[in-house]
């Protein structure tokens, strides 16, 4: 979130696309609530109605997979009406930035920007115009053709009315409807904010569809303000907090790259990420790189070698290659894999083609599953239909602790972190996930010590002091407080910095400290501030908000530097520094001091610092080249769609997505079935209240599973008609990867789409459930059978093999099916 | 020749076992009642292990009325259920119990008062039994709300009723207790007030 | 004390459920196997383990549109309680607080307030012979909380205070929504102690009586025919004594007997 939970009650109009929030995140209902008991409106834009539509003053249905047409169709309608907020988009954009010439688009480029070969882009022409000085050529006025502000309009000229309609399946009328009551907040003083969840994310257009969000925020002026931003509700309490501390293949903690191969100094790597600008007034924050590379491998090993030692012990990749969750599943599933730690997951009902992830697990030669309990991934050999005989895989359960079990905190969408204390006991053999960790640590540096290796140092210098070692020499009790320090970051030499002297071994107050020469440590610079010689910050319980606009600053901390609103500096008057919402400020400038929230690096007002601090120009970039899938937005059909063509272009899909499906690549659980009379009907996943993430933890609640004891399909009457599906029957749902029996809830929630002249059915399905917790699976003697049963398997035996062209999240919320009635 | 302080029997043992094993029935069932109907009479609960105990009592006890009342209604059907032109006449003079009259209607072995007693205490006690049943054994969906005010409705006739049977049985009509316990009453008492049942010699009968 | 009352406002709920989890949780309740029968109301209806329940009804609009109404179904707490007037055990009480509690050691399950409340509240399991409801959350109202399902809900749909406050709070909000809200349960049986104010009229909700009162035979039976129960008897009686006292035994006189039967 850029923005946090309780700022949604301070926005005027809440659009909440790609999430279910009044279900999935029931507790954000609060906010929205008071924000709509002020007379804030909300918009619901979904292909069935929800619980979040039902009490939305507008609810536009869309086709899934559809949502860049129709934010390009709102962008083209702000743009058309000139309801942009023109001061914020002058100063705070990269609208003015004059743009390569020879930069094409997809309406004069055949549905691609220019620059495509096979499936990735050279981004030559993505560039700005430079100066003689080094600096980009701009044009204030915004009337260059050229400038990103004309380029922008020329790009979603295409975006009619008509043409979303026809792609989206939206009347017109409610496009209209959505498109006029969201472009109000562009006034000064008003503030619009987006809510989305994995309905935004889960497609191979995914991050193009939060790009169409930022800039329809960035044209409006929502970004910084209170009640505006473009806010990820999290699918998980520490989501955010897994992602700040890097538990990704590409990220160090604090986004801090990770290392190809090819950097083989620290310097070399440092000199790749640290971006440098000629801008004059630009912060450009990210040119402070070193100093937290050099802090974080201080924290890693300490002060017993060379910062470039240390560089020399970090893990590297490949570059360009690819490590997310596809592609492991991918190599796993043909036999490249040896090992797999499934920790704290439920791979084989969370992961797309749960045929392929199932299948993937039995051609490992071990595997340790870390969990509560059991689930269906420890314990795929024996799922229903397999033959326990035939699996070689050797699985250990590790039973660890749940969050109530253990001391530590937690990092929620606001990026708030929360310290939390340990309740009870973890029951039986249970450990926290830390001590797990520990204890593997130590019997691996142990045979590292003892039979060396490759890069053993990486290993056996590692710096882990959290607690104290036993008999052995092994931590098995961890100090979770010496981790929150080492997270924040110690002097690990005397300095004095702006006549202060800071001793060795204090902790260090904020990131601005940090040192590159290595005379600082930090396990991750966002979360330098957290933990100072004031105390643990996470764990402060101050409910007392002076800001009267709901920052409650001193309640726990949330990074950087316990800034509550990002970009706040946006919020503000370049010139006269005064606030665009007076009623609403969230920074205010006193004479000689910002007061309000931490602001984001602005100085004093009207010398014309940019306030997008963490981009090189200080400028938020409505024209963004950094994605692999073009600088703007673009309609691209999902990688399964009903239609024979994309309305919009030639392009049919994303074309920078990496593809399993053709010849050689893949197998049938790879297979992509699209424009196929065999499989007509579209088909969404979603999540319920009552179950978390694959169920794992609520299926077995039996106070939950009383409430939804059964996977369902949503159906429309007019598909059930069709199909000669009743209320409440059993129904089979094949896509071309899979199939389920689901209840049918037939329902006018869903409505069929008409989409260019032709009816098109959607279907949903929520992916809470799994084999486990049947009536009908195997109980072996020992084994716990739930209190209550759930019926249904996961809807992820039908979701598609593919992912999005940045992220590689897979595209669950978008695919093509059939069903019909069970049995018929 | 049989003088009148000879004993006729009127009751046989089968009619008098029948006579008590409704009355203690209707006892219980109205003690029971009553203790659950009244807060002042919980204590009565006491005896029979509390609020449960005695709502389990009073719903098998009325089960225990049904056949009671089938036996009862034998008893009548043998006498004769009622002769309406004499019965009438009967009843437009009280029986004679209310007023002087010279002129009573002779009654059979049961006089129309009596009958009419039969009547309330079979038609009633069916009523009881059927709305008994439906509030213990159906689910207390609204309709079922008339079968309280029923049940309870039969309680005040029937207990009006059983009163003044009660009296009359007793100290109203001394001597006619000894029917229900001994069976036999002395026989001018019956020349007196079952003259028609004496005339057709059903007591001689009876008397044997 | 002031009357507390609780006040549902379905314009803010979304139908989450915390309310009826919380219940259950609260009060130790059990959960019984379920199945899905084409809705996400579950468990389908109100029992002697679910007090508090959530129903879901959808509702045409329009061409192509729905409206999705969700309703906290639990005990109403009638000012005029059908079920504490005709509980002849006492089970069923007000409280101080105006609400209607419930003392399950005095409950003999007659059922009779089952049938006698019109919003069909009281359920009754025969395995324990005891009939079951929602109490307000009694043994936290008599530690200053609030009833768990109001404490459990996020968007502030179910809210509790003292009357005057809660009734203002709510004639408010009705004005505030101007015609998208519909205050219920102020107009019958005396006022209940838990408010509704409804997205949609009460007719498109399900189970929803419209005009709920206190039975009719309710009426006829405590307020007539209770007061009748003993009086008629209590005048036999009397009539019997006055009979006694006035006509005296009809004794059989031997005399008479003797003629009569030589006659």
């Amino acid at each position: 979130m850029t923005n946090h939970w309780n700022d949604l009650a301070n926005s005027d109009c809440i659009l909440i696309m790609g999430s279910n929030a009044a279900s999935n995140h029931p507790i954000s209902f609060k906010y929205v609530t008071m924000a709509r008991e002020r007379g804030g409106k909300l918009i619901s834009v979904d292909p069935r109605f929800t619980q979040t539509s039902s009490k939305a003053d507008i609810y536009a249905p869309l086709r899934s997979g559809t949502d860049i047409a129709f934010l390009g169709g709102m962008i083209k309608y702000i743009l058309d009406h000139n309801l942009i907020h023109t001061s914020y988009v002058q100063n705070y954009t990269n609208a003015t930035y004059l743009v390569n010439p020879a930069f094409r688009m997809p309406g004069e480029n055949n549905g691609l920007f220019s620059g495509l070969t096979g499936n990735k882009y050279d981004k030559a022409t993505w560039s700005f115009q430079t100066e003689a000085d080094g600096t980009a050529r701009k044009d204030l006025s915004m009337k260059d053709p050229n400038c990103v502000y004309q380029l922008l309009k020329k790009h979603y000229a295409r975006y009619t009315l008509e043409t979303v309609s026809r792609i989206t399946g939206t009347p017109k009328d409610k496009l209209e409807e959505v498109y006029r009551t969201y472009a109000e907040t562009g006034k000064p003083g008003k503030a619009g904010t987006i809510m989305y969840a994995m309905g935004y994310t889960q497609h191979t257009v995914g991050t193009q569809n939060i790009r169409a969000m930022s800039i329809i925020q960035l044209l409006l002026g929502n970004i910084g303000v209170a009640g505006g931003g473009v806010n990820a509700l999290r699918g998980e309490a520490n989501v955010q907090g897994s992602t700040d501390h890097a538990l990704l293949f590409h990220i160090l903690p604090g986004y801090l790259k990770m290392p190809t191969a090819s950097q083989e100094t620290l310097a070399a790597y440092n000199t790749a990420f640290t971006p440098t600008t000629k801008e004059p007034d630009s912060l450009n924050w990210w040119k402070n790189y070193p100093k937290y590379t050099a802090s974080l491998l201080r924290a890693y090993y300490g002060m017993g070698c060379t910062l470039d030692e240390a560089y020399g012990y970090l893990p590297k990749i490949d570059g360009g290659v690819n490590y997310s969750w596809l592609t492991i599943f991918d190599k796993m599933y043909k036999g490249k894999i040896e090992g797999f730690f499934a920790w704290g997951q439920n791979a084989a009902c969370s992961g797309a083609s749960s045929n392929k992830t199932r299948n993937a697990l039995g051609n490992l030669e071990w595997m340790v599953n870390v969990n509560l309990f059991d689930n269906e991934t420890g314990s795929f050999w024996r799922a229903p239909g397999t033959d326990p005989s035939k699996i070689k895989t050797e699985v250990f359960l590790l039973p660890c602790a749940s969050s109530i079990e253990k001391e530590g905190s937690i990092t929620n969408s606001s990026r708030l972190m929360q310290w939390r204390y340990k309740a009870v006991d973890p029951p039986g053999e249970a450990k926290p996930d830390g001590e797990i960790i520990s204890e593997l640590y130590c019997r691996i540096r142990k045979l590292y010590e003892k039979e060396g290796g490759p890069f053993a140092e990486a290993i056996t210098r590692l710096s882990w002091n959290y607690g104290m070692p036993d008999g052995n020499g092994c931590i098995r009790k961890l100090d979770v407080h010496r981790i929150a320090r080492e997270i924040n970051g110690y002097f690990l030499e005397d300095r004095t910095i702006d006549n202060v002297t800071y001793k060795k071994g204090t902790l260090v107050p904020s990131f601005a400290l940090l040192q590159d020469d290595g005379s600082t440590s930090s396990g991750n610079w966002l979360y330098c501030n957290s933990y100072t010689e004031k105390g643990n910050m996470a764990a402060r319980r101050n409910n007392h908000d002076r800001s009267g606009i709901g920052l409650h600053s001193d309640w726990a901390w949330s990074w950087p530097v316990n800034r509550r609103i990002l970009y706040n500096g946006a919020s503000v008057d370049p010139k006269t520094g005064r606030p665009w919402d007076t009623k609403r400020p969230v920074i205010v400038w006193d004479g000689s001091n910002w007061v309000g929230d931490v602001p984001d690096g602005v100085a004093p007002p009207g010398n014309g610092r940019k306030p997008f601090i963490m981009k090189p120009n200080g400028l938020a970039s409505i024209f963004g080249p950094g994605l692999a899938d073009g600088p703007f937005p673009e309609h691209y059909e999902p990688f399964e769609s009903p239609l024979q063509k994309n309305i919009i272009s030639p392009q049919m899909i994303n074309p920078a997505i990496k593809r399993w499906d053709r010849e050689g690549t893949g197998t049938a659980v790879d297979s992509r079935a699209t424009a196929d009379n065999n499989f007509p009907i579209v088909c969404t996943t979603f999540r319920l209240t009552e179950h978390w993430q694959t169920g794992l933890m609520t299926r077995w609640q039996p106070w939950l599973a009383e409430m939804q004891p059964e996977v369902f399909i949503e159906i429309s009457p007019e598909l059930a008609k069709i199909k000669g599906i009743q209320n409440g029957e059993m129904v089979t749902v094949k896509s071309i990867r899979g199939s389920l029996d689901a209840v049918a809830i037939v329902t006018r929630r869903f409505r069929p789409f008409s989409i260019d002249g032709k009816i098109v059915h959607e279907v949903g399905i929520p992916w809470n459930f799994g084999w486990a917790t049947t009536k009908l699976r195997q109980y072996a003697q020992g084994d716990k059978k739930p209190d209550l049963f759930t019926t249904g398997d996961s809807a992820n035996l039908l979701t598609p093999f593919i992912g999005d062209a940045n992220t590689m999240i897979p595209e669950s919320k978008a695919f093509m099916v059939n069903i019909t009635k069970k049995g018929a | 020749m049989i003088t009148s302080e000879e004993k006729v029997r009127v009751f046989t043992v089968y009619e008098r076992v029948v006579h008590w094993y409704l009355a203690l029935t209707v006892f219980l069932l109205l003690i029971t009642g009553l203790g659950m109907m009244y807060h002042s009479f919980h204590f009565v609960s006491i005896l029979f292990g509390g609020m449960t105990g005695i709502k389990n009592v009073h719903n098998y006890t009325g089960i225990a009325l049904i056949p009671a009342i089938l036996m009862v209604a034998g008893v009548w059907w043998r006498e004769g259920l009622f002769d309406f032109s004499t019965d009438i006449e009967w009843f437009k003079k009280a029986g004679g119990y209310l007023w002087s009259v010279d002129d009573v209607p002779k009654s059979g072995k049961f006089n129309p008062g009596q009958k009419l007693y039969f009547f309330v205490i079979i038609s009633f006690g069916a009523l009881m039994a059927a709305t008994g049943i439906s509030m213990w054994w159906l689910p207390g969906r609204s309709p079922i709300g008339w079968m309280y005010t029923l049940h309870a409705f039969g309680v005040v006739v029937i207990l009006s009723f059983m009163l003044i049977h009660i009296y009359l049985g007793t100290i109203g009509v001394p001597g006619s207790k000894d029917i229900v316990f001994s069976g036999y009453v002395q026989r001018r008492w019956c020349l007196h007030h079952c003259p028609k049942w004496m005339q057709r010699g059903a007591a001689g009968k009876a008397g044997k | 004390m002031a009357r507390k009352i609780k006040l549902f406002d379905a314009t803010k709920c979304t139908g989450c459920r915390a309310c009826q989890l919380a219940c259950k949780q609260w009060n130790n309740l059990p959960a019984k196997q379920t199945e899905n029968r084409g809705s996400y109301q579950n468990p389908e209806k109100l029992s002697p383990t679910t007090w508090a329940l959530i129903r879901f009804d959808e509702v045409d609009s329009g061409v192509n549109g729905v409206k999705w109404l969700f309703r906290h179904e639990a005990c109403m707490h009638c000012t005029d309680a059908a079920c504490v007037k005709v509980c002849s055990t006492g089970a069923l009480y007000k409280t101080e607080y105006g609400t209607v509690a419930l003392d399950s050691g005095k409950c003999n399950g007659c059922k009779e307030c089952v049938s006698a409340c019109p919003f069909g509240i009281p359920q009754y399991d025969p395995s324990t012979q005891k009939v079951y409801k929602c109490d307000m959350c009694l043994s936290r109202l008599d530690n200053g909380l609030e009833p768990a399902c109001v404490k459990a809900c996020p968007t502030g749909a179910l809210r509790f205070g003292d009357e005057d406050e809660i009734m203002s709070a709510a004639r408010e909000r009705v004005a505030e929504l101007d015609g998208g809200g519909y205050l219920y349960g102020d107009k019958f049986v005396g006022g209940t102690g838990m408010l509704y104010i409804l997205q949609e009229k009460p007719t498109l909700y399900s189970h929803l009586p419209t005009a709920p009162s206190v039975p009719t035979s309710v009426i006829v039976w405590k307020d007539w025919l209770k007061p009748l129960s003993l009086i008629a008897p209590g005048g036999v009686l009397a009539a019997a004594f006055l009979h006694y006292l006035i006509k005296g035994p009809k004794v059989v006189e031997e005399s008479s007997l003797d003629k009569k039967g030589d006659a």
